[in-house]
């Protein structure tokens, strides 16, 4: 039993939004905060809005338990909380903030190196009758061996299989192997990830539960041996193994499971000695078997949407625990009863318009408004403000929109509408395809696994018509906009005269892209003519120009009126509209643009700013079309970097270690 | 009080249309004859080079949407063999990013963009009128320079070709922003357009600023060189520094030429503040029905105000004296303007109440719009000995002196001291525009022919000498006819006695954009009037 004692400075181990989350929850109970910060982050809202802020130096700190612990002994900090992320299911780390005399906001370091082993929490699960999915421990053995063995067992239980991280988390490390997978450079990769990642390369294998629901139970224990299963969450929208929208509770599941789910989660905690907050996940098969995944040690991400059901503060729990209180003193005897329904959308720095590729920028404007329904509410959990950069340092999450609502219909339409409306620019962002998720009838209808998510995404012809849509859009501001106060009361807008030509021309970029318009006036519309399609805009507010923010609510082709929001920097127009977030870029317009050329297959050029994890060929080597040349980690994922072309490696100008900025030339092959 | 009536139902109202038509046709063809036809090979040559149309430039550059005032049209139409209406050059005024901006633009397609005497003298009209309205000047070059064959009529004098550099020069002195931005040749004299502005633009590939041109320098120094390493947009941008900024298209250019406008906003001066505009209560195409076709015939003046001003609302002064001449105050679009119009023969009365109006709009610093209609002073040996010149003279020194904007419309006929008295060209209107009907001269052509054939006889009965009727009938025909041609509204616009010719529906929004530009920072003691002849 731990000894009790009072938490009055928390060192938040951590950055971003759930840092800023914290910090909140804390000064409100009274207790100050301890911000750490890195060189690239001095700068960060949470710095600002702690109690003290300790420097860490160079990017890579949060991940340096030394630092950490210096920086806590430093502010005299009596705890540490690791929030989630960075050295949260470090089980050294809590091991260390104890032995430095300080309390550990979260597991035991001994649960969290039970439960941080995908393997032996597997075994716990088994001990706690918690249903599990057919599972292969790798052996020790050569690479070929363990593929031969992995083979094996997907040929006698079914592929596809799926290859982890035991000590892994977030999809790191994480590979689906079919029949036709190259199953030694999977696993091969897999250990190379999973060991720059989690310090560790023991991977292991298991079926995969296809098609399947992910569905989740917040629970939580205190250091008296009392256990309560807090609800269940579904995040089955997920793309590469990344949650982007999470909701509580569950909904639509089979008679009984809920309780099964509940059940299995609270034993396997029990079992644990589990003694603060975490997450038993589980794979849900549509027939309503649950399949344990893995515990996470942690607050998770998505641990706002349970919260605005409950109306629990789950930090403060972390907190009052940590101090050794009791459950039952929190409040916390039972299982609430969920009122409402709540959803939460990852904002993340990732091209909506170009594959997803990570994003960086500086942060221009940010805002997400609140719902306009009566009995729906949002809560913005965001790490940035204006002025923030997105760095490729950290995660790509920029901020979580959360919405609550009575009914999960409503919910979605309050997050539909908020996102609608809300707009960041300055850094290329998401919003898009969140809002594209949102209204699929897949979604609405809870008909959405886990692998099914892919079909769900916009088709590249999709994000072609929200890119025309963005375009159709600014040509017609600024066919409607008057540049100043003094045009704008002048005649100039209202007498165009008979000899000044009709169709207004237009051109922008996207991504390179070109798309040329030509607007014109019908009566109090106008018509706007791309490539022989035309679209009829009429607005019915504005557009109302302040600053460089211009702001209208119009309606295309006669359909329902939008509000859209337009910021110019620069040569660059950031176009928001209920369809997301799409740069327009004003230069070189239509015509001969600057350092043409590109396009040449030969040469390979990253798409995405990154490290070089791992070079795998050298120059003049013959590599064949589709060959691995080198592996690029970026926001925390490898990006394996193969061959365009049969041919022999002319250049390859990297070495491990070496930072590239997207652009940036990787190889150059000249073809066999 | 609200002036005008519906027009009666009449014959001649419908015979005045048709007349009218006639005049409006003229008109239309003219302003189709300044733009190239699409077939036209120098057209089509500047095009397929990747360069933007003079007017799609000017269009690129103003804000979509809004208008372009465009300034002498017609300048040079028919005087120089394959040269179109424009004389090679586009000047106007358009808003580029909010800021009303005076736009010098060549016209490559004619005769490679060079400068003809009327293309001189449009080009210093459009920096006169930036300079009295404060208007930013944008330079959108592509121009060979002076027409070589011309020389005599473009380079030497005052107002020639040197005076574009001085103008440039004098106005940024005067914080009046120059930028120019150079989308093709640039040569010789020409040269300076960029290097005497504030900021330069240059396109690469296409601009080219050199004082000798390749041509010149290999007969000059036997050196080798091509266009572009001699004076090419990287040259000057990245070598000599004569431009500022690279640009890789015509497009490009314009949005930077914009991104500089948009800087301006803290130099922009105090305008004219607007009411809410009323439409006139009757239609302004009803006007060529109440104009004769005949020009030497009376029509009254108030029905055409009626048809221009706000809520055909005219708030006369002195209305029962010197009727002849119509003062009040009214408004234009918004605009507060004191109006004076001719409604018959200038008398003494008529001359003093327009001197005694035009000193109140300068003490209330009320812009003047001036509708001409006028022969001329009444003569005869009664008006002579009441002093008709000496009140004549009081009403020219008026308009002279009055530092107020002022506009000045020819509605009709513009002869003699009456086209003094009533601000012609002379007496620096901020804008001059002709109606396509009017004439302008020192004496319509009936009394010209008239007075040098009686002058004739007279000196022929002087010598007493047997007067030939049959050469004198002739020698009044041929003047009369020389007048005719030569008192035309088109005869005129050729030359640069007005800013554009305009028809009676557009008279509204051509004072309208005019009267937005005016500024009204003038400072106290300019407003001084010289002696009045009592």
């Amino acid at each position: 039993m731990t000894e009790r004692r009072a938490i009055t400075r928390v060192l938040i181990a951590n950055r971003g939004e759930i840092s800023r989350r914290i910090i909140k929850t804390c000064t409100r109970l009274g207790i100050e905060t301890v911000a750490v910060y890195t060189d690239v982050d001095a700068h960060a809202p949470h710095v600002r809005e702690a109690t003290l802020a300790e420097p860490l130096g160079t990017p890579d700190s949060y991940l340096s338990i030394e630092k950490l612990i210096a920086a806590a002994k430093r502010s005299k900090a009596d705890s540490v909380h690791p929030g989630y992320g960075f050295l949260s299911e470090n089980p050294d780390f809590a091991a260390a903030v104890r032995d430095a005399g300080l309390t550990w906001i979260g597991p035991s370091s001994e649960t969290i190196r039970k439960l941080g082993s995908k393997t032996a929490a597997k075994e716990l699960a088994r001990r706690a009758k918690a249903p599990t999915s057919p599972t292969l421990i790798l052996q020790p053995g050569t690479t070929a061996e363990r593929a031969s063995a992995i083979a094996k067992f997907g040929e006698s239980l079914g592929f596809p299989l799926i290859l982890k991280a035991a000590a892994g988390g977030g999809g790191r490390g994480m590979r689906f192997i079919n029949p036709d997978s190259d199953i030694t450079a999977e696993l091969e990769s897999a250990q190379r990830e999973s060991l720059k990642a989690f310090g560790s390369d023991e991977v292991f294998v298991e079926k995969c539960i296809t098609p399947a629901r992910h569905i989740e139970v917040q629970i939580v224990g205190d250091t008296h041996g009392s256990v309560v299963a807090l609800g269940t969450r579904d995040c089955s929208l997920q793309r590469s193994n990344q949650k982007i929208i999470e909701e509580a509770p569950a909904v639509n599941l089979v008679p009984g499971s809920e309780a099964k789910l509940l059940e299995a989660a609270t034993n396997l905690a029990r079992e644990a000695g589990y003694t603060s907050l975490g997450t038993v996940e589980f794979l849900y098969g549509l027939d309503g078997s649950p399949y344990f995944l893995e515990v996470n040690t942690r607050l998770q991400v998505e641990h706002p949407v349970t919260e605005l059901v409950t109306g629990l503060d789950l930090v403060e729990l972390q907190l009052r625990i940590a101090t050794g209180e009791t459950l039952a003193a929190c409040g916390v005897t039972h299982t609430p009863e969920p009122q409402g329904h709540a959803i939460e959308a990852r904002w993340c720095a990732e091209e909506f318009t170009d594959r997803f590729t990570t994003a960086t920028g500086i942060v221009l404007e940010i805002e997400a408004p609140q719902p306009t329904a009566r009995g729906a509410m949002m809560r913005f959990d965001r790490g940035v403000e204006p002025c923030s950069e997105v760095s490729h340092y950290y995660d790509s999450l920029i901020g979580k929109v959360i919405v609550y609502a009575p009914s999960r219909e409503r919910a979605i339409e309050a997050l539909d509408d908020v996102l609608s409306r809300s707009h960041l620019s300055g850094v290329r962002n998401n919003r898009g395809l969140l809002l594209h998720l949102l209204r699929e009838d897949a979604f609405k209808a809870i008909s959405h696994t886990v692998q099914g998510t892919k079909a769900l995404l916009p088709s590249s012809a999709q994000v072609s018509e929200v890119v025309r849509e963005a375009h159709i859009i600014a040509a017609a501001i600024r066919c409607a906009m008057p540049t100043s106060e003094w045009a704008a009361h002048s005649p100039w807008l209202s007498t165009r005269g008979p000899d000044t030509q009709i169709g207004y021309p237009w051109t922008t970029q996207e991504h390179g892209r070109a798309l040329s318009s030509t607007t014109t006036r019908d009566g109090s519309s106008l018509i706007v003519s791309i490539d022989g399609r035309s679209d009829t805009v009429t607005f019915t507010e504005g557009p109302f120009l302040k600053g460089v923010v211009t702001r209208a609510t119009l309606s295309l082709n006669g359909g329902v009126p939008s509000s859209v929001s337009l910021y110019r920097d620069g040569y660059d127009l950031w176009v928001h509209s209920n369809r997301g977030t799409v740069v327009l870029h004003q230069s070189s317009i239509g015509e001969r643009t600057r350092g043409a050329g590109g396009g040449n297959a030969n040469e390979i050029r990253s798409t995405i700013p990154g490290k070089v994890a791992a070079v795998l060929v050298k120059e003049g080597d013959l590599v064949e079309h589709g060959a691995t040349l080198l592996v690029l980690d970026s926001m925390k994922m490898e990006h394996p970097i193969r061959a365009t072309i049969s041919g022999k490696v002319t250049s390859l100008p990297l070495q491990v270690g070496m930072i590239v900025h997207a652009g940036a030339l990787l190889a150059t092959l000249e073809s066999a | 009080m609200q002036i005008g009536s519906r027009p009666p139902v009449t014959p001649s109202f419908e015979a005045n249309t048709e007349a009218f038509k006639d005049h409006l046709e003229r008109l239309i063809k003219e302003r189709a004859r300044s733009r190239p036809l699409p077939t036209d090979p120098a057209y089509k040559k500047h095009c397929d080079r990747g360069k933007l149309f003079v007017r799609q430039r000017i269009e690129a550059l103003i804000d979509p949407g809004t208008t372009f005032l465009e300034v002498a049209q017609l300048a040079g139409a028919g005087l120089y063999d394959g040269v179109r209406p424009g004389s090679g050059m586009v000047t106007g005024i358009g808003v580029v990013e909010g800021t009303p901006c005076m736009i010098i633009a060549n016209d490559a397609t004619v005769k490679g963009g060079t400068y003809f005497p009327m293309t001189v003298k449009k080009h210093l009209r459009a920096q006169e009128i930036a300079l009295e309205n404060k208007l930013p000047c944008i330079y959108l070059v592509d121009s060979g320079g002076a027409f070589l064959p011309l020389q005599d009529k473009v380079f030497p004098d005052r107002e020639h070709f040197g005076r574009l550099f001085f103008n440039q020069a004098q106005m940024s002195a005067q914080g009046i922003p120059q930028i120019a931005v150079v989308m093709g040749s640039c040569t010789a004299g020409g040269a300076y357009v960029p290097a005497m502005s504030d900021e330069a633009i240059i396109v690469r590939n296409q601009g080219m600023i050199f004082l000798g041109g390749p041509p010149l320098v290999k007969a000059a120094t036997g050196q080798e060189v091509t266009a572009e390493e001699l004076g090419g947009g990287d040259v000057h941008s990245r070598i000599s520094g004569v431009t500022d900024h690279l640009a890789e298209s015509d497009a490009e250019a314009l949005l930077m030429a914009r991104k500089s406008v948009a800087t301006l906003a803290n130099i922009t001066p105090k305008r004219l503040t607007r009411s809410i505009p009323l439409p006139p209560r009757f239609d302004a195409n009803e006007i060529p029905g109440l104009i004769p076709a005949d020009p030497k015939q009376y029509f009254p003046i108030r029905e055409i105000l009626a048809r221009i001003i706000d809520d055909s609302e005219l708030d006369e002064f002195k209305a029962n004296y010197g009727e002849t001449i119509i003062c009040g105050f009214a408004r234009i679009d918004g605009y507060t303007v004191g109006v004076i119009a001719n409604d018959g023969i200038l008398f003494s009365e008529s001359a003093l109440k327009a001197a005694h109006f035009i000193q109140l709009c300068e003490q209330r610093r009320i812009p003047l719009v001036f509708f001409q209609n006028i022969v001329g002073f009444m003569v005869g040996k009664e008006y002579e000995h009441k002093g008709i010149a000496k009140d004549g003279a009081k009403l020219v020194t008026a308009v002279a002196c009055a530092s107020v904007p002022k506009y000045t419309v020819i509605v009709g006929n513009s002869y003699g001291a009456g086209n003094y008295a009533m601000c012609g060209r002379a007496y620096q209107p901020r804008f001059l525009w002709s109606w396509p009907q009017s004439r302008i001269g020192v004496m319509g052509p009936d009394q010209a022919a008239g007075v040098l054939t009686q002058v004739k006889r007279d000196s022929a009965s002087g010598r007493g000498e047997a007067v030939d009727e049959a050469a004198l009938t002739a020698y009044y025909e041929k003047i009369k006819g020389t007048y005719q041609e030569q008192t035309t509204a088109l005869f005129a616009t050729a030359r640069l006695w007005d800013d554009g010719v305009i028809t009676p529906n557009e008279t509204r929004s051509a004072l309208s954009l005019a009267l937005s530009l005016a500024d009204l920072d003038t400072p106290q003691e300019h407003r001084v009037f010289g002696t009045f002849r009592m």
